[in-house]
């Protein structure tokens, strides 16, 4: 059950990363804000194939670990653009 | 001693049935986004959904008579229908995100194809309507679903602040953008207030042949039933503000919802809410597919019933296997059954008032119900909720366009 969770669950949230990747344009951004918006949604993009991992080896312990600390980073780069003036 | 234990079974079954995608759907976007400051929006929506399924039980009990009876009495053909067109429409939405919902669940427990989970949901509802009687088809749902009282276990457990959650309990407009605010606000009480409950309701009280001796019954179920039902709405806004408001979470699927009780519970957390999830939204699904016959069997003076054998009530059969069928293929063009779900709680509050109304004017003549009219208390508390859910129900579809379902 935990593996299938993990799997369904994964692809789910990878699927939701990358329409939201897809929907940030950087085109459609005011000028001083168009490096942010690339920036993330380079994350978005790289959040999903992160998740995607887990989607196709759920019972890989050290690629989860590898995924949970990467995801880390990316919510942390996010934070930081997110608080940038 | 068969009483108290039909009562105690009543009561547990209302509990288990209280919750459905709606409510998981809002609760938790709530709780992740405001973290305690719309847990006033919790009591608010029971006592008003109290006050209108002890009225309309309190009806059926009295006159036999279900909701969409009343409608057509009171508010004559025209109203009436147009009525019934909106009750039906919100219904089947309502009950086509069940089906996903019930897919969804199975798909994270299972692991199978999300397609060919939906056609299983919608044959095999098919199949349990069809094969158990009315007062199982309750008891198969609602009692695993009590399995969702882990979300009161995972609220202890995370230790909360009880002054934070306390302070819940008064409206606070400062929490945020007041009109995602207010929006998660009509989405709470939208999702309390779900029109076809007092449908099956009522219809339920008919079903299982409620005269006055069942009044007490009726008080118990509301009183005890949804009340407590009140308490797991609470630990389910709770859990969410605790594990999802501090990592900045928005848990925009049901898998996500789930999640809530594993961090604090571990994998027996995760596989008890599950269950109760599955359960639950099952329970709704058959709910909302009854109720959509029950609705157009009763405003079209057709035989109706479970208890009665489908030969006995052939267009009411029909029905409830026509609205499950549509239910099935609406959910299988690929909507997303969680943003299906926002839009019917939202948009089926609008329907609300005009059910509510004859239920009210009934349970307050005198000539029709004797003894047991309303009192002063009912009918000042039944007004009011008149026109609270009236305002609720004009506000609800300027917000869903102004913050873009939620999303802001």
């Amino acid at each position: 059950m935990k593996e299938s969770f993990a799997q369904v669950h994964a692809a789910e949230l990878a699927g939701s990363a990358a329409t939201a990747a897809e929907s940030i344009d950087p085109a459609l951004a005011a000028p001083r804000f168009e490096d942010a918006v690339t920036r993330l949604q380079s994350l978005a993009e790289r959040a999903s194939v992160a998740l995607r991992g887990i989607e196709t080896e759920p019972r890989n312990p050290t690629l989860l670990r590898r995924t949970v600390d990467e995801l880390d980073r990316l919510a942390s780069s996010a934070e930081r653009i997110a608080s940038s003036p | 001693v068969s009483k108290a234990l039909g009562a105690l079974l009543g009561v547990l079954t209302a509990i288990g049935g209280f919750i459905e995608i709606g409510d998981l759907v809002f609760l938790g976007q709530a709780g992740a986004q405001f973290g305690y400051a719309l847990l006033w929006a919790i009591p608010l929506g029971i006592l008003g959904i109290g006050v209108f399924a002890e009225m309309s039980g309190r009806v059926a009990a009295t006159s036999g008579r279900p909701v969409f009876d009343l409608v057509r009495e009171r508010l004559g053909f025209g109203v009436g229908l147009i009525t019934l067109i909106a009750g039906q429409a919100m219904t089947l939405l309502t009950l086509a995100a069940e089906i996903g919902g019930v897919a969804i669940v199975l798909q994270l427990l299972f692991d199978l194809p999300n397609q060919l989970l939906i056609l299983g949901a919608g044959v095999a509802f098919l199949v349990l309507i069809w094969v158990l009687p009315f007062e199982w088809i309750e008891r198969v749902f609602s009692l695993p679903g009590l399995c969702l009282l882990v979300f009161v276990v995972a609220a202890i457990d995370l230790d909360p602040d009880w002054t934070a959650v306390g302070n819940g309990f008064v409206p606070n407009w400062d929490a945020g953008d007041p009109m995602l605010y207010a929006y998660y606000f009509v989405g709470i009480v939208a999702a309390t207030f779900m029109p076809y409950e007092i449908y099956f309701y009522s219809s339920g009280g008919v079903e299982e042949g409620w005269s006055r001796p069942h009044l007490r019954l009726n008080r118990l179920t509301v009183v005890f039933g949804w009340g407590l039902g009140a308490v797991l709405a609470t630990a389910i806004l709770i859990t969410a503000a605790q594990v999802f408001e501090p990592r900045g979470i928005e848990p925009e699927l049901l898998g996500t919802v789930a999640l809530g009780t594993q961090i604090p519970l571990g994998e027996a957390g995760l596989l008890l809410v599950l269950i109760g999830m599955l359960f639950a939204i099952g329970g709704a699904t058959a709910e909302t597919a009854l109720s959509g016959a029950y609705n157009i069997a009763q405003f079209l003076g057709w035989e109706w019933g479970k208890y009665k054998r489908p030969s006995g009530a052939p267009r009411f059969t029909f029905a409830w296997m026509a609205m499950l069928a549509a239910g099935t293929l609406i959910i299988l063009t690929g909507l997303d059954p969680v943003q299906l779900t926002e839009f019917a709680v939202v948009l089926g509050v609008v329907a609300v008032p005009f059910s509510y109304l004859p239920v009210l004017l009934a349970a307050g003549d005198p000539t029709y119900m004797g003894d047991q009219t309303n009192g002063q208390l009912q009918n000042t508390l039944g007004w009011f909720y008149f026109a609270f859910i009236s305002l609720v129900a004009v506000a609800a579809i300027p917000l869903l366009i102004v913050t873009n379902m939620g999303q802001g």
